[in-house]
């Protein structure tokens, strides 16, 4: 990558990003207010580039709970709101919300939803979001162990190691039956 | 420059962009997303990914990266 790419000149690029991620926030918030959307915590690989170095990415994954029913989330509402408002399905439920290609990843129990309960809350151009802790984001990256997953958690303990509490990552590697795939993949 | 130097000029820029703000992180983005679309386009191949900030053509769940 080439040192313009660091778009370390000047904030215009800055402004520019801002312009682009606030309205998909802004929406995000809106549906939470609406009561469309339980919560939401930004995860993949964007949530990766928070804490690391940027990776090409296409998708802003959105890690969510739904209003439930009993024992049926029913995701339709949110869909059908986005819809009235104009906004462009793709497939597999991606939906582009301001040019930004949106994927909600329903938080199922256990790891998912706890990794949502614990995200952090930050700020975006004045927008107020969530994104996963570092330590969540590892531990479901590990869990899914896809390649793509794999090269992510790659560049997210290479640039994020310091960052990492050991203690909590530990913790929840073993709640969740993944220590032994940890040293795996440190072994490899 | 050797190989060394190349490395630990690499890391260090590696370093550099892993400690941007996250906005400019996503300005970064969006430029290697534009960078990937023109590398498609000059090669005569369908972009398959998208440009954050514009309309989008429908997904492709093929696409490689994500």
């Amino acid at each position: 990558m080439s040192d313009e790419m660091s778009g370390s000149e000047n904030g215009s690029d800055e402004s520019v990003a801002i312009g682009v991620l606030t309205p998909v926030l802004s929406e995000l918030n809106e549906l939470v207010a609406l009561g469309l959307l339980g919560n939401y915590a930004i995860g993949g690989g964007v949530a990766v580039l928070y804490y690391a170095e940027p990776v090409l990415t296409y998708d802003f994954d959105v890690v969510c709970t739904f209003p439930q029913q009993g024992a049926l989330i029913d995701p339709s509402p949110v869909f059908e709101h986005l819809k009235k408002k104009g906004y462009v399905f793709g497939e597999e439920d991606r939906i582009d919300i301001a040019g930004i290609p949106v994927q909600f990843v329903p938080a199922s129990t256990g790891l998912m939803e706890e990794a949502l309960e614990n995200a952090y809350g930050v700020e975006i151009g004045g927008v107020k979001t969530r994104v996963l802790s570092v330590e969540y984001l590892i531990a479901t990256l590990l869990d899914l162990y896809r390649p793509k997953d794999r090269a992510k958690l790659a560049v997210l303990l290479d640039a994020a190691n310091q960052a990492v509490d050991d203690a909590a990552l530990t913790s929840i590697l073993a709640k969740h039956g993944l220590t032994e795939k940890w040293a795996r993949f440190n072994e490899a | 420059m050797k190989l060394d130097q190349f490395l630990e000029r690499k890391r260090q820029h590696r370093h550099h962009l892993a400690t941007l703000p996250f906005e400019r992180k996503i300005a970064v983005l969006i430029k290697m997303q534009e960078v990937a679309r023109e590398m498609a386009t000059a090669s005569g191949r369908p972009f398959k990914g998208a440009v954050w900030g514009r309309r989008q053509q429908p997904p492709d769940s093929s696409r490689a990266p994500d």
